[in-house]
This record gives C-alpha cells, sequence and structure tokens, in this order.
C-alpha cells in the first residue's frame, strides 16, 4: 500500500516520510501548474521523490519538454505525474514505464483508466468528482490506478491571469494565501495565479479516513493525499492515521480525532455522497 | 487554398437546417444522451436522420458530439447509438473519453472520431499520440492556442485541424473545469454546466477582501470573434472553422454562418479585405452577437479585455431579430415576429445565398387583418409588403 503526498514542500519531505507517507511528489520547475512551490532537478536525487509534470506544453515549448522528459528519465524518481498527453507521446521506454497520467477531471470511468493504463503507464489517477461507490467500482476493474483520498482538489484550470486581470496593482501572481468566495456562498476556495495562468482548487478538504480500507479491500494500492493549503501538522497527522488505518486502527476514531483537532480546516466527504447530474 | 470547412452549431433540427442554408458546410448537433450542453434542445434519433438526409441534398454534413466524460453507468446504449449513427450518414462523432473514440472506431467505422476540445490539445505531440493508439480522424485544437501555436500544430500534425473562430469561450481548459459540479452539482463534463465562472465573487488575501465594494470578480470570459484571424487560419492549412452556439437562436445560426460564409468566400477567391470592407464583415458577424466580444487567444494569452468584469444582465440581449418569412405571395411577405417592429422601419433581409437587402414596410397587419403602426407581440403572424422577392425561412432583421 503506497501512501502518496502530492505537491509536498521539500522540507516537509523528511517529516512525510516518517510519518508514513512512502513517495513524496514535488513540481518540478518549469514542468508543473499548480499553486506548489517548483523544485529543481537536484532537488529530486533524495529517495522517495517522485516529479510533478503536469502543465500543458505549447508549441514554442517544445526543446523545453524535450528536456524536462530527459531530466526525468534521468532522475531516480519512481514515478512522474502528467497532463498533456505530449509527455506520453515523447517519452521513452524507460520514461512511459514511470508515467502516472493524472488529469485532475477526466478519469471517471474504468473503461477509460483500462485504456490508460494499457499505455504501458505505471497508473493513472482517478478523477475526485466521483461517488464512493463510482470510485470502488473504477478500483475493481482497475486496481493500478491512484485515488486521490485527501486534501484540496483542483477545480479549475485557466492559463489566464484571472487575479492579475482583476487587480493588476496588486501584485497577486506568486501568492498563495489567496481565496475567492462566490457571493452567495461561505465557503472560500484557494486560488493561485503564475505565469502558466490560474488555478482554483475545492472549498474543502478531501477526508477519506472512512473509505481508505474499502478502497483497499477493492483492490487499490495506490493513494493519493494533496498537501496543497494543508498545514503542516494536519499533514504529518493525515499521513499518520491513514497508515494506521491501513494497518488495522479504527477509521471512525481517526477521523474523529482529526477533525476534532482540525476543526479549523474545512474537512468533508467531497463528491463520495454526492452524486453529480448531467 | 484548399477549401476550410465552415461548421456550425445547431441546438435543433430547425437551426442544423438554417445553418445549412446560410452556408455552413458542416453542422454539429447532439443526441439525447451522450453530449453535453444537455439544455440544447438536443435531437431525437429520428431528427438526426431528417438532419443528415437535409444535409446530403445541399452536400453538407453532419457531426455529432459524443464528448461527454462519462462516468461509470453513462455508457450503456453506447454501441447501439454509435451504429446508428454511421446507418444515418453522419460524417464525424466528437468525442473526449478514449472509450468513445475505441467504441467509434470499432462499431461505426465509416464515421470519422474528431478528438473534442475536451482534450486541450496544445501541441503536435499530443495529437500524434491520439492518431497513433485511437486512429483519430482530426483534432479540434484547445481554445487557448494562439495563431502561431495552431500554424505549428497544424503544420507539424498527422491529423487535420480544427479551431474556433467564433462564439462562447471557456475561461478554464476545456474539460478541468468543474465549479459547476461544486457549486450547483450540475456536472460540467456531462452537460450540466451552470457556467458558474460567470457569477460573481469576493476575492481574499488572507482575511483581507481585496475586491472593491460595487466591483466584485468574475471570471467569464468575452465571445470569441476571430473575424481578423481568418486569413491567418486559413494561410496555416487549419480544415475546419468551428462556430460555438448550440444553445443559441436560429438567428445567431444565420446571421453568424452567412456573414462568416461571405469573408470566408472572399478570401478563398483571392479578394483580400481591405480595412473598409474588413469593418462591414466585422459588423455583418457581430450583428447575431449579445456579448462583448474579444480575439481569444489568437494574438497571444488573453488578458485583461477578454473577460467580463459584470453579470450578464438584459440590457446584454439582442433585440435585432424582427421575424422569419413563413410565406410570401403577391409582393405580400408574412413573418412569425420576434421583436418589436414599426411601420416604416428599415428592415434588413437576409436569405440563403444571396446578398442582403433592405426595405422599409409601408404597413404592417397581423393575423386578424388589423393594421397596426407598431407590433409589439411575439410570435404574431404579421403580413408586410415587401418590395423584392423572399422565400420562407428568411430571416428579418433591425437594420442599421
Amino acid at each position: 500500500m503506497k501512501l502518496i503526498v502530492l505537491n509536498a514542500a521539500e522540507e516537509q519531505r523528511e517529516n512525510l516520510l516518517k510519518a508514513g507517507a512512502d513517495r513524496v511528489v514535488m513540481p518540478l520547475q518549469n514542468g508543473s501548474f499548480t499553486a506548489a512551490q517548483e523544485y529543481p532537478a537536484s532537488s529530486f536525487n533524495t529517495p522517495g521523490t517522485d516529479i510533478l509534470l503536469n502543465r500543458f506544453f505549447f508549441p514554442s515549448e517544445q526543446e523545453e519538454l524535450t528536456e524536462l522528459l530527459h531530466e526525468a528519465e534521468e532522475l531516480p524518481a519512481e514515478d512522474v505525474y502528467f497532463a498533456d498527453p505530449a509527455v506520453i507521446s515523447l517519452a521513452s521506454d524507460k520514461l512511459k514505464q514511470k508515467l502516472v497520467y493524472h488529469p485532475d477531471t477526466l478519469l471517471t470511468n474504468s473503461n477509460d483508466m483500462s485504456w490508460w493504463l494499457a499505455r504501458g503507464i505505471r497508473s493513472a489517477v482517478v478523477s475526485p468528482l466521483l461517488t464512493r461507490e463510482e470510485t470502488v467500482s473504477i478500483i475493481k476493474a482497475c486496481p493500478a490506478c491512484t485515488v486521490q483520498i485527501h486534501g484540496h482538489t483542483l477545480m479549475a484550470e485557466s492559463r489566464r491571469p484571472l487575479l492579475s486581470s482583476y487587480a493588476p496593482e496588486k501584485n497577486l501572481p506568486g501568492k498563495r494565501n489567496l481565496f475567492l468566495r462566490e457571493e452567495k456562498r461561505q465557503e472560500r476556495m484557494p486560488v493561485y495565479e503564475n505565469e502558466h495562468g490560474t488555478l482554483v482548487y475545492s472549498d474543502f478538504e478531501l477526508m477519506s479516513f472512512r473509505e481508505i480500507r474499502s478502497f483497499a479491500e477493492a483492490g487499490c494500492t495506490r493513494f493519493l493525499i494533496n498537501a496543497l493549503f494543508v498545514p503542516d501538522d494536519a499533514l504529518a497527522d493525515a499521513v499518520r492515521a491513514y497508515r494506521d488505518i491501513l494497518n488495522g486502527a479504527d477509521a471512525l476514531q481517526a477521523e474523529k480525532d482529526c477533525t476534532e483537532k482540525y476543526g479549523y480546516l474545512p474537512l468533508g466527504t467531497g463528491y463520495y455522497e454526492e452524486k453529480t447530474i448531467k | 487554398m484548399k477549401h476550410v470547412e465552415l461548421l456550425a452549431p445547431a441546438g435543433d433540427l430547425d437551426r442544423a437546417k438554417t445553418a445549412i442554408r446560410y452556408g455552413a458546410d458542416a453542422v454539429y448537433i447532439g443526441g439525447q444522451s451522450f453530449s453535453l450542453r444537455s439544455r440544447a434542445s438536443n435531437f431525437t434519433d429520428a431528427d438526426i436522420a431528417e438532419a443528415c438526409a437535409f444535409a446530403r441534398d445541399y452536400g453538407a454534413s453532419v457531426h455529432v458530439t459524443v464528448n461527454i466524460i462519462p462516468h461509470e453507468d453513462d455508457l450503456e446504449g453506447l454501441e447501439r447509438y454509435l451504429r446508428f449513427l454511421q446507418e444515418c450518414g453522419v460524417k464525424a462523432v466528437i468525442a473526449a473519453s478514449p472509450t468513445v473514440m475505441r467504441l467509434a472506431r470499432e462499431c461505426a467505422p465509416e464515421v470519422e472520431v474528431h478528438c473534442s476540445t475536451q482534450l486541450s490539445v496544445t501541441n503536435a505531440a499530443a495529437a500524434e499520440f491520439l492518431y497513433r493508439e485511437l486512429g483519430i480522424d482530426r483534432v479540434v485544437l484547445a481554445r487557448e492556442c494562439t495563431l502561431d501555436d495552431v500554424k505549428a500544430i497544424t503544420a507539424a500534425s498527422p491529423v487535420p485541424t480544427e479551431a474556433f473562430i467564433h462564439g462562447g469561450m471557456c475561461v478554464n481548459y476545456s474539460g478541468r473545469c468543474t465549479l459547476s459540479n461544486r457549486m450547483t452539482l450540475r456536472d460540467a463534463n456531462r452537460g450540466g454546466c451552470a457556467q458558474s465562472c460567470r457569477w460573481m465573487y469576493h476575492l481574499y488575501e488572507g482575511d483581507n477582501e481585496i475586491t472593491e465594494e460595487g466591483r466584485l470578480l468574475t471570471m467569464g470570459s468575452k465571445d470569441l470573434c476571430a473575424a481578423d484571424e481568418i486569413q491567418g487560419l486559413l494561410e496555416a492549412g487549419v480544415s475546419s472553422f468551428k462556430i460555438e452556439g448550440r444553445m443559441k437562436t436560429e438567428y445567431y445560426v444565420a446571421s453568424v454562418v452567412s456573414a462568416y460564409r461571405r469573408l470566408i468566400d472572399e478570401l478563398e477567391a483571392g479578394k483580400i479585405p481591405d480595412e473598409s470592407r474588413m469593418a462591414y464583415h466585422r459588423k455583418e458577424i457581430l450583428k447575431g452577437e449579445n456579448r462583448a466580444v474579444c480575439d481569444g487567444f489568437y494574438k497571444g494569452c488573453a488578458g485583461a479585455d477578454s473577460l467580463i468584469t459584470r453579470a450578464n444582465s438584459d440590457a446584454d440581449v439582442n433585440h435585432d431579430f424582427l421575424g422569419r418569412v413563413q410565406s410570401f405571395e403577391n409582393g405580400t411577405a408574412v413573418i412569425l415576429s420576434r421583436n418589436p417592429i414599426r411601420v416604416n422601419e428599415q428592415i434588413e433581409v437576409l436569405s440563403p445565398g444571396k446578398e442582403n437587402r433592405v426595405f422599409a414596410p409601408a404597413w404592417l397587419m397581423d393575423e386578424n387583418g388589423e393594421y397596426m403602426e407598431e407590433c409589439r407581440r411575439p410570435m404574431t403572424a404579421l403580413r408586410m409588403p415587401v418590395p423584392f422577392e423572399t422565400a420562407a425561412d428568411d430571416i428579418f432583421r433591425r437594420f442599421g
């Protein structure tokens, strides 16, 4: 069973591995689009470190992409998370075996998941927009999939500078403490802008203490925890709790402990119990 | 220069016929399952068959969107549906799910598979992958591509490219936005998009509000109008120019399609329009618009001037569509009215394949034979004298 912490910071890595994470995934400089800090290739030599290479690439960036793929292949990372099909298109056979397709919103059924897994990649990440039952169904059909179990989920990705377009004088790009609130709602959604565009994350921080064991029993062995906007201590505690549950600890007690200790966080069950409509 | 396909949207059979009559080489439509834009009227199986037959008569073709990102139980009946589309003579399905593409290849091998913009293809390597692994016949490029990107991708792509030239734009990468899912539980990737990006938002830095009172943040995009990029897109070798708007009216379809048809025909005939002629084309294209427009990403990354900074209001609604001709006999046309019309008002007539003509009716008469100075009631069967021949389905609009 692998607990994988996505969007981790370099300084969190040691603590997360000690807490029970098997891998930490850090954004590779120039190769990712995320609110997390990016790191140069030299930061990826530490054991247990995987690569986030998830941005879209445009024709003028072809050379840059080729270099990034070469770097990713040479680094000791086990897994490379990508979203642009150009990555798998240009990857060598060696790199292809490390690839994990992570398009955030697109993998919503077992047929598509099977198709991607049959492309010779390591894994692909199930969309977190699904009910518990839909997620289990995909896992049963495709046990090599990866499931996000904790943290904020990506809600929107734009190439446009949406924040600096609104308030150019405020110097908002790069700031990690910005939030949107829809005028009739109370929930706050983290929002981030950099040179690649703007990202909006879910107002809720997904938790799956009650679900992880049923996901594991269905066959899943790869669980993703998104570190973004989760305080260090809460993140490490979540990793510990999931590891303990996988080792037989009481899931309900783990959820109670977490929600009591971190009652100020927007912990929620996402779409597990809320089926979206067409 | 090869002939580029002008691909128009149609929310129902009537609009499909209108688009084809007014010069679309192809229309794209959605069936009642497996398609985004679930609030568009969408076509029954019988409608699809009729649209294909109608298109054939005009030498046009029908593309069908099968572009949902399906959940586990959304695929039931898909194979039957794909076979049915082939039997109807549908030219292409537009798909985003590898499963849909694969099944289309297996069940409907005579139907082309076009990769939807939902997959956000922004480079030729991605197109190459989808061609190699799924055998796609065409790729619809992401709306985030600049004109230079389109040129580079089209030159290197193993399959023809399709680019949007007009209509609504998602502010986010298509397929990667779930604002609607969260706000309304309506799944944007399964046709339920509530356009939550266009709502009003407060912006905070920590606990401090950045947004100013009376000026909240909205993420809505202006519509795309690529009139000025048509020549560049033609030179790039793009195979199909797509107009967005399956939710739009027959007036929008007729107006926008006929205006682009005229511009494209001129360019393909080697007539490079001067600035005054381009101003005319722009004006004609925008007559069907309700919203502010921008040139999207074609000139570079879309910035502040591509965004709508306020909520939509009734003031945005276009009231120029006066009605569609039902019949014409002995110099008198009967139209089904849509917006207020006055006696002696200048009216422009759009007729498929003809230059637009203008007249001013000397009288108006309702269905009860009553003369009137002004008709303000929509859907009135309104009679008026027209000094030239018109025909059923011609469009009357306010001139100016």
